[in-house]
């Protein structure tokens, strides 16, 4: 605590913070009535019936489109710095960008006509 | 404080390593490797933000490692699949065909 | 900071070779997504045409000053030409290598031609790899394709273990490398440049602290699992294994060579201020992995384990050239990295002519295997003997070289236990020999009596036949040349960055 001098008031909040929740459960522990039955053990479900199993498996479809999503999803991050100084580089670089992005449509109708990316 | 930041890289990197070694099953062996590769990360932003400020060559290299991360966790996640419907199974201890 | 971001034009002819490489896979794309109907001679004509004119290229620029291109990311030399070379040289090799097992084993064929070009676009950059950021993405590129080559039988469960254990230890090794480089961008000031690095560390005086040595130990250990170096080794003999052969061929030398230059830049010109440090670790290494790599080799039953340890024991002897440090312990090196890839290449091709015609990697399979195929049984034991070093072919030319080489510089322990491990080694090849040329009577193994003939015209031979008769041809008589070979590769290697101060 000696050595992290700004993080004074975050070590305050943290224990306002703890001693708040600690509070507030117990408040709530020992106000509330406790009933016990067997609808207390379903899953929540915004209220209406449970359906199914809690642990039900996925479909392997998401998975597939997870994959191809990572890829994509990621590659952008580099069109970030390139954006933040487009005024500073000119046209060569727009080109450059352009022709990152061309390799990438490659890959996106690659993963659609291999059937990557159909449902059924 | 850059001593903190390196302390904690170190520790996750530890914690990556350990975990490489001792998990059973692929997804989480997969996660450490995340792991080890975030330690890098924090190692090259920590040192970017206070000695590089002006070129901050170090956040460059951490996109480019993130992005090959996630190219490597995506071949794994394949792998893993492919695995899984050949045996239905994606334990680490259970690939003992390949011994001397 | 005002950045040139047109240099290309001014820089391109450094990086063409990759170039052409990088788009004709694309073309073999493109070409698979628009024609449905596969006419797969075209994608493996435009693959060895785009690699034929990249070597071409290389071999006519071979001679060049050190030019640094791309903001310092990227160095060209006569170094890195003439790996880049073997490099495409081994692709060239190796893709007639796989025609007829990806037939066989029905795999599809576009993927497989585009893995291998990138890996070799990977192995390329890595050569001439200047910077921390452009040798890891490099390196990525290289072994993110050498782990989908490895597990591209996608039904066969054992290439799927040697393709996830490949990638968990691949994975492993490239991360603790990235922390070490993390490490030496931050203890330099904030440089990603090796050259810049050094003087950063130089300057700023923390070339002794322990934050370096934490660094070069990352490093090491991720340089020694690339190029499975003893303690590191244990993937290897699996992956070998697990792998389809044709992919396993050209593991064995690209990852190798690309593996070895990357070493000699970054051990070179990043740890040039500790070179005693280096080489103590090195040569521990290197015994370690010619001793245990040839005493385990003894004992394997497949084939294709045994290649692998016996190439984890070559990599032991080529890593003397690189410990003797100066002109002639690299043009050594250089040479035997050259004759490495006509011995293994050679070896490989009659294995997977073996294993296409009879399906067993088995070592006691081969027996009486000169009955039914003398050309096969003549190149492999050729091969085999050239691995091992057998005085009148080219690998004994090759550790003559090296041995010689460290003897003069002063590593007596370091050859002394190379010589007697490659004595070791000429036993456990002479087994196989022995085993392929005997006779046992009326006792022929069902592999060799189901083993096709083939058809003796010369014109019907298939690729993979053509690659043996070449490599066994170059693993035979290269030794004989080797004074001009040496003198050639000395005269380019003396234009290198190592020997320009």
């Amino acid at each position: 605590m000696f050595l992290l001098q700004k993080y004074d008031y975050f070590f305050v909040f943290l224990l306002i913070i703890s001693f708040f929740s600690i509070l507030i459960f117990s408040l709530s522990k020992w106000i509330a009535p406790i009933n016990k039955g067997p609808e207390k053990f379903t899953s929540y479900e915004s209220g209406i019936e449970p359906m199914g199993e809690a642990c039900i498996q996925f479909q392997i479809r998401y998975y597939m489109f997870a994959l191809v999503f990572v890829i994509f999803d990621v590659e952008t991050v580099f069109l970030y710095p390139w954006a933040m100084s487009f005024y500073n580089f000119g046209i060569s670089s727009f080109i450059e960008a352009l022709i990152f992005i061309l390799i990438l449509i490659i890959g996106l109708v690659y993963a659609w006509r291999k059937g990557a990316l159909e449902w059924s | 404080m850059l001593e903190h930041i390196l302390t904690l890289s170190a520790f996750l990197f530890c914690i990556g390593v350990f975990g490489l070694i001792t998990s059973r099953n692929m997804v989480r062996a997969l996660m450490c490797l995340e792991l080890i590769f975030n330690a890098v990360n924090i190692n090259l932003v920590a040192f970017s933000n206070f000695l590089d400020s002006s070129q901050i060559k170090g956040e460059i290299f951490s996109i480019f490692i993130i992005a090959i991360a996630a190219a490597e966790a995506t071949i794994g996640l394949a792998i893993v699949l492919a695995i899984y419907r050949n045996r239905k199974s994606t334990r680490i201890d259970q690939f003992n065909l390949l011994k001397w | 900071m005002k950045l040139e971001l047109d240099m290309f034009f001014l820089y391109g002819s450094t990086i063409l070779p990759e170039c052409i490489l990088i788009f004709s896979l694309l073309i073999i794309l493109i070409i698979d997504l628009t024609f449905p109907k596969k006419d797969t001679i075209w994608l493996y004509f435009i693959s060895l045409t785009s690699l034929l004119i990249s070597i071409i290229i290389l071999l006519f620029q071979y001679k060049t000053d050190p030019i640094i291109s791309f903001l310092g990311s990227f160095q060209t030399d006569s170094f890195n030409r003439i790996f880049q070379s073997f490099i495409v040289f081994c692709s060239i090799l190796c893709i007639p290598l796989s025609i007829e097992y990806i037939k066989c084993a029905k795999m599809a064929i576009p993927e497989f031609l585009i893995f291998i070009l990138t890996a070799t676009v990977g192995g390329m950059f890595l050569c001439g790899a200047n910077d921390l950021v452009t040798i890891f993405v490099s390196l990525e590129c290289l072994s993110l394709c050498s782990y989908l080559l490895c597990g591209y039988t996608k039904r066969d469960i054992r290439s799927n273990e040697a393709a996830i254990k490949y990638l968990l230890i691949g994975g492993t090794s490239s991360s603790i490398l990235a922390y070490g480089f993390s490490w030496l961008y931050g203890l330099s000031g904030g440089e990603t440049n090796i050259q810049k690095i050094t003087n950063g560390l130089l300057n700023a005086e923390t070339y002794n602290s322990s934050g370096t040595f934490i660094a070069f130990i990352c490093i090491l250990v991720g340089l020694a699992f690339k190029l499975s170096l003893v303690p590191f080794h244990q993937w290897t003999p699996d992956i070998y294994e697990g792998s389809p052969t044709p992919v396993v061929a050209f593991l064995s030398v690209t990852s190798k060579i690309a593996g070895l230059a990357l070493a000699t830049r970054i051990l070179n010109i990043l740890f040039s201020f500790s070179p005693n440090e280096w080489k103590i670790f090195l040569e521990i290494l290197a015994i370690l992995s010619m001793i245990l790599g040839n005493l385990v080799a003894i004992t394997q039953t497949s084939m294709k384990r045994m290649l692998a340890y016996s190439s984890i024991s070559q990599i032991g002897y080529i890593l003397i050239g690189l410990i003797t440090g100066d002109l002639k312990g690299y043009t050594s090196m250089t040479i035997y990295v050259f004759f490495y890839i006509f011995m293994n290449l050679g070896t490989f091709a009659c294995i997977i002519l073996y294993s296409l015609r009879t399906g067993t990697d088995n070592i006691r399979d081969y027996a009486g295997l000169y009955i039914k195929d003398p050309l096969l049984s003549f190149s492999l034991t050729l091969c085999l003997l050239s691995l091992g070093g057998l005085p009148p072919l080219t690998g004994f030319f090759g550790k003559l070289y090296l041995f010689w080489c460290g003897w003069q510089s002063g590593f007596y322990l370091l050859v002394f236990i190379a010589l007697i491990t490659s004595v070791i080694s000429l036993y456990y090849y002479l087994k196989i020999i022995k085993l392929i040329l005997t006779k046992k009577n009326n006792e022929i193994n069902p592999y060799i009596q189901a083993y096709i003939i083939t058809s003796p015209t010369f014109f019907s031979k298939n690729p993979i036949e053509f690659v043996m008769i070449f490599c066994v041809l170059g693993s035979t008589f290269l030794g004989i040349i080797i004074n001009p070979i040496f003198s050639f590769f000395q005269d380019s290697l003396s234009l290198s960055v190592f020997f320009i101060k």
